[in-house]
């Protein structure tokens, strides 16, 4: 384990390509994989290459690399939230019930969302932080809660947005369209976050060890409640964006959508431990699932079986990484 | 050698100082007392409440239930999580109502391949926890999903084949006034307690769920065990799925939905400790009765049928409040 | 050397079952190496965590640089300007050497982001001015060696500006030739006026740099000696003290021809250094020691079938064995209680008679079901043998004291009829009492025809249970010594380096088989 090293890093000028690549191996995979698939599924179907379906495919990335990047934080700190699929749903549901296609009740609809999801954020956060349950068992709890209300809120799609937020999910700021803008912001915000903020340096220094995080003076659980209301408020910003999408809100619209932030976030290389990792690689791991699915779609192959290949695809990617984190981390 | 020193009685609380000083109310463990609580507000919110035939009918919807929570404390004692149930039962449900296809005379092929493949899908579960050694809540996650698919692949997504009436009869049926149903459940649930407090194997699967690397290094086979405990899950989920199928005509899409959650709300309810080690079937039953008590009172006074999710969740969090061994930072 | 900018007085600290520290005095002067002596549960790591802040005493006081000190937590004690570098040490194995040594630290620029030009420029001083090589401030610390780890925990020190650095057991895991380089480093530090609190069993550690050194023994401090003009035979003297008590059961005299019973060839694991061959004898009680990271645990792991073996073979009793996992080894007769009891030895949350029954059921167990009754007469039985002192057989064996729970996993062994039985450190923080009965059930065990292995790092244990010891230094066998010529001067010797026959004195090898002095 520790001190396997032979201590022969020296030759500095080789640090920059060689380093980059051999510490994150795993995430030069995936974008490889990435554009063999493109490049394979354009083969397969021209149309695949077609601007209009890089388009659709940078759209499917837009809800899940939201939660995908806030699934993140948790992932680096050590723990992770199963309910983010159920925040997604309950907001959806608030956001569009409250503005009910009133204009001026915007800003208090984003309030109100933003606040369920700090809300939620802070619950599971305290909860394992403080509390010290499981994150299993708290984000299961919470997973069930957020989805228990937004079912009794209403138990089909309810509410309506207004034009201005159409634009939201629809509108264009040159020939880019305004989600991919919003998710390349939020990327590029949180990338700068977790690479150049104290605050992030902690939270990898927490999945990495506890105790040295600890005896150095890292604020353990200011951290993992910071990191689970991160990854709720970036999931509520999702369900606003479905509600966008959708024009209306669904209790049903975040189904699934765990599953799929954790193997985005884990099939890169992060590990599931914690302490190491990067958004470059989620980034990658959203854009292969998207691509598979788009893929699929261009296969013609029917909805159930393109769950199964998901289904193992998503195992046997986390299963390749868990056991090279476990060889590393032992 | 002097061995009338151990005394035999068990002590309610570790290092206390024997039955003496202990109120009372401790003795029982909490969940009697909930249970004992809920049946009383019954009563009095709803008198009718405990007629024969009503009883019996809330046991017969309630026991596929029972059987994937016993499924599922096998792998939550094993240290583990199976999030895969309520897909099986959404897939073998399907499987069923297609090889049946309303013919009695499938019956005697069709049920001993629903029956194979379950176990299947829990044997799988295991290697690739074990083996793999992916996490088991994702693993059995990723399961879930492919099942998902797999039904819906099987069925096109619409009603495929049926269940014959004979079928029906059996499940409606009755011997002294007890639903068949709740027979196989009661003589499951003395096998399944049996199995584990007075095996080899059962014993063994509290010792991995306490402490793994202790029980590998005590010879017992670890991977083996848990497994094991995969395929039980899988198949009393199968088993659970057939006994429910008796009252539906066919299959549709909506069956399984959430009942894997519903089964970890019953374990966890029921005093399981979630990193594994402690908890039996016995407990889970309580944990079973006690949510389906709740849920009855919940309905009696009209709380909507879609509040059922944030109830379980409240309780889970409850019960781990109040079970301070759950409270265990393992995955 | 000036004035004492420590002093510790009446430290007292306790743990349930064992007074760790008894009215301890301890003090140090500004830019000295103060060496601190003693065997294993002497309480050395004890008081250290108390100075840092991770301990809270019991009472006694603390006064540094004449001003009273009383941390609460480890960052008070880093704070002050305490240092402690651990033998696990306390770095992040994903994060940068830079990242580390600023932890919770970090230079921040005006715009309140990392600046992470000023940690590595700062790192690339702190590593200049310690003389460290091939380290960069941008490496990982999963790729350094632990001789590089340690030297960036010490810059970590540095850049704290620590004023009192305590190093713990530091040479222990260093190959011979970073033991020198480590060494300089420490005069560099003494030149800068840093004060250093050095933990060690070594005793050429200890006349290289220290300038003096404090005795611990069971928690007490027993001297305080000025190293300059001390010699070894002194300082042996000094630290074992009491003479070798009526702790021990009694020996029969070394025989010069006894039927070997068990026999190891050659044998390496994995996790092995090296190969270890020995031989045992009827009715003695084999003892392995060395200094921590001697391999020990490593042969017993390979032993057992924990590890996977490479090379070599076992024979017990003139038949080969052959054993790949535990199952297999308890299935052969072998019994291991392992180092540490509470990760690998119990189930912390079962009861005791739970604990006490698994491995022989696994072992001996048939048929369908558990004849219940039958298995908790043997339990009470073995347990009744063993004296445990429990309430109930159904508590949980994680609120018994150490004795009691080293008695538990004793019993599960015992109970499964072992022929070999591997003991770890079989008296690690247990009472006296507890002591005595478990040396007595060792020689009673040995007598009965078992054969016995202790491994142990406590040289009084060594020295006054084991009829024949075996000497392992890094990984490999030194010395294979009987009880009457075994000293505890012979036995470091081994210890550290030094080859030596059956009688104590070096092989023909004048130096070692690694250049070191002897």
């Amino acid at each position: 384990m520790i001190g396997m090293g032979e201590g022969k890093i020296n030759r500095h000028h080789e640090w920059t390509i060689r380093r980059l690549i051999g510490a994150h191996s795993g995430v030069f995979m995936v974008y490889i994989i990435v554009a063999v698939t493109f490049i394979v599924g354009g083969l397969i179907d021209r149309e695949v290459f077609l601007f209009a379906n890089v388009i659709t495919i940078l759209h499917h990335m837009t809800g899940l690399g939201l939660i995908s990047v806030g699934q993140t934080f948790c992932i680096l700190a050590g723990t992770f939230d199963l309910s983010v699929g159920s925040v997604i749903s309950l907001t959806s549901l608030t956001f569009a019930g409250t503005i009910m296609g009133r204009s001026e009740m915007i800003l208090i609809a984003f309030a109100f969302t933003f606040a369920v999801g700090v809300c939620v954020g802070l619950i599971n956060g305290v909860l394992i932080a403080k509390a010290r349950i499981n994150p299993f068992i708290t984000t299961l709890a919470t997973m069930l809660i957020a989805q228990g209300v937004a079912f009794l809120y209403h138990s089909g799609p309810y509410g309506k947005i207004t034009p201005e937020v159409k634009w939201i999910g629809y509108g264009t700021i040159g020939f880019l369209p305004v989600p991919i803008l919003i998710f390349i912001t939020v990327f590029i915000i949180c990338l700068v976050v977790l690479t150049k903020t104290r605050f992030g340096l902690h939270v990898y220094a927490l999945g990495g060890g506890v105790e040295p995080a600890r005896l150095s003076g890292v604020k353990i659980n200011l951290i993992r409640v910071s990191t689970h209301v991160i990854c709720s408020v970036l999931a509520s910003g999702a369900g606003v964006y479905f509600a966008a999408r959708m024009g209306t809100g669904d209790p049903y619209c975040g189904v699934g959508y765990q599953l799929e932030s954790i193997a985005a976030v884990c099939i890169a290389g992060t590990s599931l431990y914690g302490g190491r990792g990067s958004l470059w690689g989620t980034l990658g791991g959203v854009l292969l699932l998207a691509m598979i699915s788009n893929t699929f779609n261009h296969l013609n192959l029917p909805t159930m079986s393109q769950l199964i290949l998901r289904g193992i695809i998503i195992i046997v990617a986390v299963a390749v990484y868990t056991v090279r984190s476990k060889d590393f981390g032992k | 050698m002097n061995t009338a020193r151990f005394n035999r009685n068990k002590t309610p609380t570790a290092g206390s100082d024997g039955i003496r000083g202990v109120p009372f109310f401790r003795l029982i463990p909490l969940q009697w007392w909930t249970l004992l609580l809920l049946m009383l507000v019954v009563i009095v919110v709803n008198p009718n409440f405990y007629i024969p035939n009503n009883l019996t009918y809330m046991l017969r919807q309630a026991t596929p239930a029972a059987l994937l929570a016993i499924g599922e404390t096998f792998v939550i004692l094993s240290g583990g999580f199976d999030l895969s149930i309520g897909s099986i039962v959404s897939f073998i449900a399907a499987l069923a109502s297609g090889t049946i296809a309303g013919r009695v005379a499938h019956l005697a092929w069709a049920l001993p391949i629903c029956v194979l493949v379950g176990s299947v899908i829990g044997l799988v579960n295991g290697v690739v926890v074990t083996k793999l050694k992916v996490p088991s809540f994702l693993a059995t996650l990723g399961m879930m999903i492919i099942l998902q698919g797999a039904a819906l692949l099987y069925t096109g997504g619409m009603p495929k084949g049926g269940f014959p009436e004979e079928f029906r009869d059996f499940g409606l049926g009755k011997f002294i006034g007890i639903p068949y149903i709740v027979y196989i459940l009661v003589a499951i649930v003395v096998c399944s307690q049996l199995l584990l407090r007075k095996t080899k194997l059962g014993r063994s699967i509290l010792a991995v769920g306490g402490n793994d690397v202790a029980s590998n290094l005590m010879g017992i086979r670890v991977d083996g065990v848990r497994i094991f405990c995969f395929f039980m899950s899988s198949l009393l989920s199968t088993v659970g799925t057939l006994l429910m199928v008796t009252t539906f005509r066919v299959w549709d899409t909506t069956m399984g939905i959430d009942m894997e959650f519903e089964a970890i709300t019953m374990v966890i309810v029921g005093g399981a400790a979630i990193g594994g080690g402690k908890g039996s079937i016995v407990s889970t039953i309580l944990g079973w009765l006690i949510m389906t008590v709740l849920f009855t009172l919940l309905n009696v006074l009209g709380f909507p049928q879609s509040g059922r999710l944030l109830v379980q969740g409240l309780v889970i969090l409850l019960a781990v409040f109040a079970n301070v061994e759950t409270r265990k930072v393992t995955r | 050397m000036g004035e004492e900018i420590l002093s510790m007085k009446g430290v007292n600290k306790s743990f349930p079952g064992v007074q760790a520290l008894k009215e301890v005095d301890f003090s140090c002067r500004q830019g000295e190496v103060h060496a601190l002596v003693g065997h294993n549960g002497a309480g050395k790591s004890t008081l250290i965590k108390v100075l840092g802040g991770v301990y809270t005493a019991d009472s006694g006081e603390i006064y540094l640089h004449g001003k009273r000190f009383k941390p609460d937590s480890p960052l008070d004690g880093t704070l002050a300007g305490i240092s402690i570098i651990y033998q696990e040490f306390n770095l992040v194995p994903d994060l940068s050497v830079a990242k580390n040594m600023f932890l919770a630290r970090e230079p921040r620029t005006k715009l309140g982001f990392l600046d992470q030009r000023s940690m590595i420029r700062k790192s690339r001083q702190l590593l200049e001015r310690l003389s460290v090589e091939n380290v960069t401030p941008v490496d990982y610390i999963r790729d350094l060696s632990v001789n590089q780890m340690q030297l960036v925990e010490i810059a970590k020190a540095l850049s704290v500006k620590a004023d009192i650095i305590v190093m713990d057991e530091p040479t222990a895991a260093l190959p011979i030739s970073d033991v020198q380089k480590l060494f300089d480093t420490i005069h560099k530090l003494k030149a800068e006026g840093v004060t250093i609190i050095y933990i060690s069993h070594r005793m050429e550690d200890i006349f290289e740099v220290a300038d003096r050194v404090t005795l611990m023994k069971d928690g007490r401090m027993i001297a305080t000696l000025e190293v300059e003009g001390l010699d070894h035979n002194t300082l042996i003297e000094k630290m074992t003290g009491r003479s070798i008590t009526d702790f021990f059961p009694p020996r029969t005299s070394y025989e010069e021809n006894k039927k070997t019973v068990f026999e190891v060839n050659g044998l390496k694991s994995t996790a092995m250094k090296a190969a270890v061959s020995f031989k045992i004898r009827e009715y003695e009680i084999f003892g392995i020691t060395g200094l921590e990271g001697c391999g020990s645990t490593e042969l017993a792991r390979a032993l057992f079938g924990v590890d996977r073996i490479e090379s070599g073979e076992v024979q017990f009793k003139k038949e080969g064995i052959k054993i790949s996992t535990p199952r297999e080894g308890l299935f052969q007769g072998f019994g291991y209680l392992t180092k540490d009891r509470r990760k690998e030895g119990l189930l912390l949350g079962a009861s005791l008679r739970e604990n006490i029954a698994i491995p022989s059921r696994v072992k001996k167990h048939r048929g369908y079901f558990l004849d219940l009754k039958k298995e908790l007469a043997q339990v009470e039985r073995i347990a009744g043998e063993m004296n445990i002192r429990a309430g109930s057989l159904n508590i949980e064996s994680k609120d018994l004291s150490g004795g009691n729970q080293q008695k538990v996993i004793l019993s599960k062994w015992l109970l499964t009829e072992c022929k070999i039985l591997i003991v770890d450190e079989p008296t690690r923080g247990i009472d006296v009492d507890s002591k005595v009965e478990i040396y007595q059930l060792m020689r009673n065990l040995v007598e009965s025809g078992v054969v016995v292995i202790v491994l142990s790092s406590d040289m009084e244990e060594i020295l006054g249970l084991c009829d024949r010891i075996l000497v392992l230094h890094r990984g490999e066998p030194k010395a294979v010594l009987n009880w009457e010529k075994a000293t505890e001067h012979i036995i470091l010797l081994a210890a550290t380096g030094s080859e030596l026959d059956q009688d104590g004195e070096p092989t023909s090898k004048m130096n070692g088989s690694n250049g070191e002095r002897i």
